[in-house]
Order: C-alpha cells, then structure tokens, then sequence
C-alpha cells in the first residue's frame, strides 16, 4: 500500500511541475509588462530609468528558466501575484470567494451524487425499460441544454414568473443574514449545477453496474443462493462503483467550469464570478491563480480517488 | 467459431468495448454473446449502420442535422433578411407576419440571426472538433506505437491538460488572442485533444498485441504500414463516436464564450451572443423571443449531436447486441 | 453391471430429473436455440458426465437449471424439472433460492472470476453459510468456513481466510471454491468445467479433491466437460451433447467399448493418449453448426462420417433411441453399423480408438 501510494506521488510530481509550467507560460503570453503595472503614469514619466530598475528589482531581467525557477518559489511561499487591477495581492481577492464556492460545488455534487447514482443504479437493474430509456434520454437533455440557458429558464420560472425564489446573490439586502435566505439562494444555482453534473453520474454509474453484473463471481454468488438485493448490493454495486471515485476527481475542471457560468448568471459572490470580472477588466494574475489552484486540486484529487480506489479495491495495492 | 469476414470485424468490436467505457472491464462473456448473437457472416460496417438505423433517436438527429447544415449553407437564401439589417419601425417586436420570431433592441430579424448564427455553431463543432481530434490523433498513435519514453512524455502531458480548467483557460486565451471564430476554433481544439490521444494510444496498444499486428511485423512489414493498414483502421469506429461528441462540446463551448461576451463578436449573428443580450430582467422577462429561440437551438443542435454519437456507439458495441 | 453405483442405488428415485428443456436466447439479430430438448436425470450419489464442445448447449442446460441465465434474453421452456418432488423451473424464486447453494451447489470453470475480487475468500465462504442459515453466529461462520478449507487440502486455513481472490494461486482458489460449494453439504454438486482453467499438473490434483469431497458429502455430481479424459477418471454415466441435444447417453465403459454415435466415436479419436504418435490423432472434419440456423435433419450429419449425404439424416433429426442391452441410448439413425464404423477407423489410422472389451 505504501509503495503504492509513493508511487502516485512519483507520477503526480511531473505533471505538478507541468501544470505550473504551462501557466508559467501562460503568464507570459499575457499583454502588459508586470515591471509597469503596479506604477502611475506620473512616476514612468518622471524618471526614464525607473523601468529598467523596476524590472531589475522583480527579476524580469534574468533568463526565463531563472524566472521560472524563482516563480515556484514564490509559490511555495503563497505569493499568487498581485492584481492588475486593483493592486493588492491575488489571495487577498480570493479569500472572501472561497467559501461561496464551496458552498456551491459541494451542495451540486452532493445533490448530484445523491440523485445521479440511485437513478444509475435502477437504470441498470431495469435495462431496457421505460425508466431506463427515460433516465437516458433525460441525463443527455441536462448535458446537453448549456448551463446558462438552464438557469436563464429556472430564473424566468421560479423568480419571475413564480416568484417563489431569488434570482441571485447569496443574501437578501437589508435582512439578517441566515441559513434560511442562504438556502433560498442556493436552490437555483445548486439544482442547475446539479443537473449538469448528474448526466454524467447517472451514466457511468448504470454502465458501470451493467459491466459488473455480467461478472462471473456475480453468478457464484447468485448460485449460493444470496437474495437478489444481496448479489446487487454486496457483490456488484460496491465493486462497480469503485471507477466512480475517480469520475468524481476527473470532473473537477468541468465542476469549476460550471461554477463560473452558474455564478455570473445567479450573481453568486465566488471564485467563477471573481474568473469573469477578472478577464473584464484584464487582471489576468487573478485568473492564472484560479486555474492554478484548480489543476493543483485536480491533482490532489485525483490522488485521494487513487487511494480511495486502493482502499477498496484490495487488487489496485499491489 | 471462426468467422471468414477478413481481419478488423473481431478488431473493431475489440476497439469499441475498450473505448466506449473508460471505466469497463471486458467481460469474457462479451465474446461468447457475439458467438452465439452473429448469425452468417456480413460486414461489421454494415452491421453497425444497421443497428444504428434502429437507433430511432439517433436517426431523427441526423436528420436534423442534415437540415441545420443545409440551412446554414443557405442561410442568405433561406433566411427571411439580412441578419444584421436593422428595422427601425420594429424594435423589439414580438413575433410577427414580417417578423417570425420578432426583432431584437436594435430592429434585427431574430430568425435570421438564428439562421446565420447555425454557421457559427456548425463551423466551430465541426471544426474545433476535428483538429482537435486530428491533433489527439496523430500524438495517441505516436504515444502507443513508439511506447517507452516518448509515451510517457505524451500521457503526462494529457494529464497536465485535463487538470487545467478548459473554460477557464480557453476564456483567458480567447481574451489575449482576441474572439474570432478562428481562434475560437483553435483554442478549444489545443484543449479538447487530449481524450482522443487516450483512446487512440489504447486502441493502439491493444491492437499491437492483436495477432494480425504481430503477424505483418512477422512477415516483415514496417511500422509505418502496419500503423497505416490496420491500426488507423481499428481506431477509426471510436474515433468517429469521440468526434462527435466533441464537436457537441465544442459548440457548448462557443455559446459558453460568446454568452459571457468573450466569443464572436457582434454584430455578428451567433446563438450564444443572442443569449448575452437577455441577461437584462427586462428582456428575460418581457421579451422571451429574443432568448428562448437561440437557447432551444442551442439545446437541440448539442442534443442531437449526443444522440448521433450514443447511437454510434451502441452500433459499434457488441455488448448491446443482446 | 457397468456403473459403479450399487444395483440398489440405480433403482432409487432420481435425485433430479429433467424432461424436455428448452433453452433459447432472443438476440436482436437471431434467435439461439442453445438447449434444444433434453431429457435425463441422476440418482443420489451418482456422477454424471455432460460432455461437448463449447457451446452444445451443456453448461446452458445446467445453468437455466438453477435461474441463473440473466434473462432476458435467455427463455427456459419445456420441463419439468424435478428436484425432492418439486419444480424447479415453475418455483417461485424465493425457495429456488433456498435450494441454490444449500441442496444444490455448483463450482465453476474459472476460479479467478468466479470470486468477488473486492472480498475476502473467507467472507465469500461465510457468506454462502450464513445466506441459509441465519442464526450461525459470524464467528461460528468463520470457524466452519477454515474447517472446510482445511478440508479441501488449503494449508494454513486460518491465515487464507482473510485473504484476497488475487493472493490465492489458481489451484489454491479452485480448493477454495469447492469448499464455497460443500459448505452447506449439498445433495447435489454440479462442477462446470472445474479443470479448464488450470494447469495440467493441478487438474489431477482437483479432480482428485472432488472424489475426496464426494465420499465426504455423498453428495450427487455432475460434471461438465469437454474432456474425455475426465469423464473417463470420475463418471459412472455420461451423456454426450451436440448441438442442443443429447446424441449419446451411456454408461461409461460402453462409452469408451462401443460407441453408438458417430460424434462419440469423433471425440474418441480426438483422445490423445500417451501410446500415441501425433498422426494417429483424428480430428472431427467441419465446425459445429451456428445455433442460430440448424440445418434440417440431424443436426450431425455436414461432418458425419457414417452419414455420406444419405437423404434420411439431411430430412429427419433421430431421436435418442435404445440400443443395445446395456442401457445405451444414441441418436443416430444408422447407430448399428457404428461398429463397422469404429473398424473402418481403426482400420484407415492403426489404431482402435476404442478400449478393448475386457
């Protein structure tokens, strides 16, 4: 087991330095020199040399292996960059963000995962029903609808038309914040997440369960006689859901991609929403930091659903 | 059993069930269902276009795909005006005689912007999905013939790109570079590729080890002609089910980008841009013309695109033979 | 008498008996008649060999026995089959549950798939205990569980309990599974293929444990295989299927001293035996027919060598008929120049695939 999870770390460790890397590059593809930016007009014309000096005293001036090298460092100490835009450091912008996003992906999978495996499940143990052909054709129309449009149509229905539910934000203005308007807020944003995320839960989840009900040691254990709902749960539900974790961990940039459409439609105050104001204006170290972090997350995630994966499948350890 | 319909029929099923479910493990059984299932030999091509035909869904969404392209082709035939020709006397109108589905704030024709926006969406599937797949191509089989070093290589730098968050990424690219359907297309391209390199190197691999494969290395042929003769061909069926998905991701992505305001640029007609208009409550709420039509399009056109591909992969996998 | 059952146990009711099954599977491009009307049966503690090649329908027959093809697309029709006076194929599943595993046990061919690989072997045994007895405690489970392994000859019991599939070798996993399949001493024991999957040298070995096991449980078998040879080491009778159908149903000396059915006398020829030079292998000419379009007539006769395109065995598929005293039955329209047959053949290769007539 140890060996094992050694080497994923092994693995992880060169597309780690590849992701920063390549948004390394990315930084510099990036229009407008970092040596003037955080500088008024009134300084550059004041004093000619003050550029050179200032690209001297960021290290611009160095190799761009060197640069990179010093970048990581910066990394390691949590220095994101500073923002175009408003001159202040990128995890300083970020902090606030984190939590409403959170708060938003981790209800969506959760809502998702609760309704997307059972609805899997029974797809698989009535194929070829109505049902199945229903839960089908029904998780192809919510990936296919774009995220947008859906929560254009769930805000036209539900706070326009009904108007049962808030169209945005995450607080009614001028009441007590509470876990109740926060629920409220969350409805529409969540349920339309959700459904993006639920298409591809549904599917995998029933396919995967057709592949292992086909399995020999399902038999053997219908042969010894173990009721129906035994064999389905015992022997071939746990074992098919093992590829799930790592479904979980591969989705993460289209969770986040999700985030960024749901919150700017619902103006929910997250990291997606700081994404878009953040191209707006040009703040282009902002939008380096999220995709960032996302890759860093897909990363780690990716190892816990590799452990997770080891844990209970007792082959993968060797 | 032996069955005398030449070599790549046993290959192409063989390709299928490992490309149609990332997560599968081919079950032994599979091989006795085809055993029992094949009755007298036919082609495996026309095997598949017959299940696909039975795909009623599938069916009715080339259909209308056909009828979405020939449109597009001849949108300044079809379309009832210009779609950028502004009619002064009708700003937002609802729909009409003159005006099927009305007219947008600046007097525009909403069903020739529909009509014109199918090229955009069209274009940009299509051809985002084919370079990409193209690109995914050529570095899967490079990866899974050469093996070794360059392979690795190859694998982690998919890794590296399905970490990154696409949208964010192709966003900020798109942002730099400046919208056009151009840069459009290529960026989403550069991002998308990596699913189809996976398939390809383990389609490759698999059929390296196939006894046809090793039978031409035996017998003296190059690696190139081996790649070229029967590799290519083994891949080609998974391929063609990750294209189209691809190119429905790809137009998902379009409507993403121009409907935050980043894709093509106006006045140019293009659904996603239509929808960018609607972000007002008043337009959300008093004008459902100007956004519930792109959006349906939208939906539709993506839907049967996931439709044609599912039903191509259902007629390329023998598991559903049953 | 040519069975090794006593002459008291041969007249005994039958512990199963099969009348008329059909087994056919709906595809959506053809329709397979995978067991095309079998009738047979078996008496307590005998052993019945089913031999074939793959796909004449023996491991179908025995698995629709027990509801365990997925269904659809398999349609089990015809019966009844009979088991402790009751029904098999009519009964409700709840008390079919009851009989599979408890009075009715089956090993399979392939013991790296037919565990769960995600669960320990011990649990799997347990499992099969407590599914039909619910007031055995789990510790009681688990003790019953390293006795049974013992007894199937797994050395240190008690540490392999809590091992994983993938730890066992594949010889080891086969003990494993006999012991699943004893654990609730079963009546019946029904061993599909249990030596395919292994190596030769372990073969032995298994089909040694199985006599161990038999006498322990003395408990009925029936043993499919492909193998002569291992019908020939284990079985009283054996019946031949081809096809669907079975073409032969015969003791076992007759089997191997007069075969009734030219099939047999192919599979007889195919035997290697030690005395052999490679050339004296015969090999049955043609491949056997698609299940999904059986010719007309006798579903034998495109490879047949008694046949010689004689219109009877293109137009009428025989029945299993009697011949011979000895309680053979073959379905064969020309079963009685199969003797001149087997003389033809030993004549063409230098050999006589028969065993001599003590």
């Amino acid at each position: 087991m140890l060996a094992y999870l050694i080497r994923r770390v092994l693995i992880a460790i060169p597309v780690l330095l590849g992701i920063l890397a390549l948004t390394f590059v990315l930084v510099h593809m990036l229009p407008g020199d970092p040596a003037t930016v955080l500088l008024s007009p009134e300084e550059l014309m004041g004093d000619p040399g003050l550029i050179e000096r200032r690209r001297a005293d960021l290290g611009l001036d160095r190799s761009l292996p060197v640069q990179y090298v010093s970048w990581l460092g910066e990394l390691a100490d949590g220095n994101l960059g500073i923002s175009f835009h408003r001159k202040v450091p990128v995890t300083e912008m970020m902090g606030p963000r984190v939590m409403p996003t959170v708060v938003l992906a981790g209800t969506s999978v959760a809502i998702a995962l609760a309704i997307g495996v059972p609805v899997g499940v029974a797809a698989a143990l009535r194929q070829n029903t109505k049902f199945d052909y229903l839960s089908g054709a029904g998780s192809m129309l919510a990936v296919s609808v774009p995220t947008f449009f859906q929560g254009l149509v769930a805000i036209y229905i539900f706070s326009i038309w009904l108007g049962v539910l808030p169209s945005g934000g995450m607080r009614s203005l001028g009441v007590e914040a509470s876990g109740v308007d926060l629920m409220r807020h969350l409805i529409l944003p969540a349920a339309v997440l959700s459904s993006v995320l639920m298409g591809p839960y549904v599917r995998y989840t029933r396919q995967s369960l057709l592949d292992v009900l086909r399995l020999d040691h399902v038999v053997t254990a219908k042969a010894k006689g173990v009721p129906y709902w035994g064999v389905v749960v015992k022997h071939a539900l746990r074992n098919s859901l093992i590829p799930l974790t790592t479904v979980l961990a591969v989705q993460i940039p289209a969770l986040l991609a999700g985030t960024v459409i749901i919150e700017y439609v619902f103006s929910w105050p997250g990291m997606g929403r700081l994404v878009i104001e953040g191209i707006n204006s040009r703040d282009y170290p902002v939008i380096l930091a999220v995709v960032m972090i996302t890759a860093v997350l897909v990363l780690i995630f990716n190892f816990i659903a590799d452990v997770t994966a080891a844990l209970l499948d007792p082959r993968i350890r060797l | 059993m032996i069955r005398d319909d030449g070599p790549g029929s046993r290959l192409d099923m063989d390709a299928i069930m490992e490309a149609s479910v990332a997560a599968g493990e081919v079950a032994v059984e599979d091989l006795r269902d085809d055993e029992i299932v094949e009755g007298p030999p036919r082609s495996p091509f026309k095997i598949a276009m017959r299940r696909f035909g039975k795909h009623r869904l599938a069916s009715v969404s080339v259909f209308f795909i056909g009828l979405l392209g020939l449109v597009a082709v001849l949108a300044p035939f079809v379309a009832p005006s210009d779609p950028n020709a502004v009619d002064l006397m009708a700003l937002r109108s609802p729909p009409s005689a003159d005006h099927l589905l009305g007219t947008d704030s600046s007097g525009r024709d909403v069903l020739s912007r529909i009509i014109f926006g199918a090229r955009v969406s069209l274009t940009v599937g299509v051809a985002a999905a084919i370079s990409a797949a193209g690109l995914g191509t050529v570095l899967g089989l490079i990866a899974g013939f050469t093996r070794g070093v360059v392979d690795t290589v190859i694998m982690r730098i998919v890794d590296i790109f399905l970490s990154f968050p696409s949208l964010i990424v192709i966003l900020l690219l798109v942002a730099i570079l400046g919208p056009s359907v151009l840069t459009i297309v290529l960026v989403i391209a550069f991002f998308e590729w990596p699913t189809s390199c996976r398939i390809v190197r383990q389609m490759t691999l698999t059929l390296r080890e196939h006894g046809f494969v090793v039978a031409a290395r035996a017998n003296g042929a190059s690696s190139f002609r081996i790649m070229r003769r029967h590799i290519v061909s083994g891949v080609i069926s998974p391929l063609t089910v990750v294209t189209t998905l691809l190119s429905a991701q790809a137009i998902l992505l379009e409507a993403s980008l121009s409907f935050l305001g980043l894709g093509v640029r106006q006045p140019q007609a293009s659904w996603g841009g239509m929808l960018n208009e609607a972000q007002s409550v008043t337009v959300l709420e008093g004008l459902p013309w100007l956004w519930l039509p792109p959006g349906i399009a939208i939906a539709a056109t993506v839907l049967a695109i996931n439709f044609i591909g599912d039903g191509l992969r259902d007629a390329f996998d023998p598991r559903l033979t049953r | 008498m040519v069975t090794r059952t006593t002459p008291m146990t041969s007249e005994r009711e039958p512990l199963l008996s099969v009348t008329d099954l059909h087994v056919t599977f709906h595809g959506d491009e053809a329709t397979v008649h995978a067991v095309r009307g079998v009738t047979w049966d078996i008496r307590p503690g005998e052993v019945l060999g089913i031999v074939g090649e793959s796909g004449s329908g023996k491991s179908v027959s025995v698995s629709s026995i027990l509801g365990l093809l997925p269904s659809p697309p398999a349609v089990v029709t015809g019966g009844p089959v009979m088991f402790g006076g009751r029904d098999l194929l009519t009964m409700p599943e709840r008390e079919l549950r009851a009989i599979r595993g408890n009075e009715i046990a089956m090993i399979f061919q392939d013991p790296m798939t037919a565990f769960n690989p995600v669960q320990t072997i011990g649990r799997q045994i347990s499992e099969a205990i407590r599914v039909h007895d619910h007031s055995v405690s789990r510790s009681a489970a688990r003790s019953r569980s390293i006795e049974l392994l013992e007894l199937v000859g797994v050395p240190s019991p008690a540490d392999r309990y809590s091992q994983f599939p993938h730890e066992y070798s594949g010889g080891m996993r086969q003990r494993a599974m006999i012991a699943m399949a004893i654990a609730n001493q079963p009546r019946l024991l029904i061993a599909d293929e249990p030596t395919t999957a292994l190596d030769v040298t372990i073969q032995a070995q298994i089909l040694e444990l199985l006599e161990v096991v038999r006498e322990e449980t003395d408990a009925a078998t029936i043993l499919i295989t492909h193998d002569l040879g291992v019908i020939a080491e284990v079985a009283d009778r054996v019946l031949v299927m081809y096809a669907g159908k079975i073409v032969e149903s015969t003791g076992i000396l007759p089997l191997f001293q007069s075969p009734r059915h030219p099939y047999t006398l192919g599979l007889l020829g195919s035997l290697p035996r030690l005395d052999d030079r490679l050339e004296t292998l015969l090999s049955i000419p043609g491949q056997p027919p698609d299940m999904a379009y059986i010719p007309r007539g006798c579903a034998f006769a495109p490879r047949c060598s008694l046949s010689h395109g004689r219109v009877e065995c293109r137009q009428r598929e025989p029945d299993l008929m009697d011949c011979g005293d000895l309680g053979q039955r073959a379905a064969c329209h020309f079963s009685d120049e199969m003797d001149q047959e087997a003389d033809k053949v030993a004549a063409q290769v230098g050999r006589d695939v028969r065993v001599a007539k003590e």
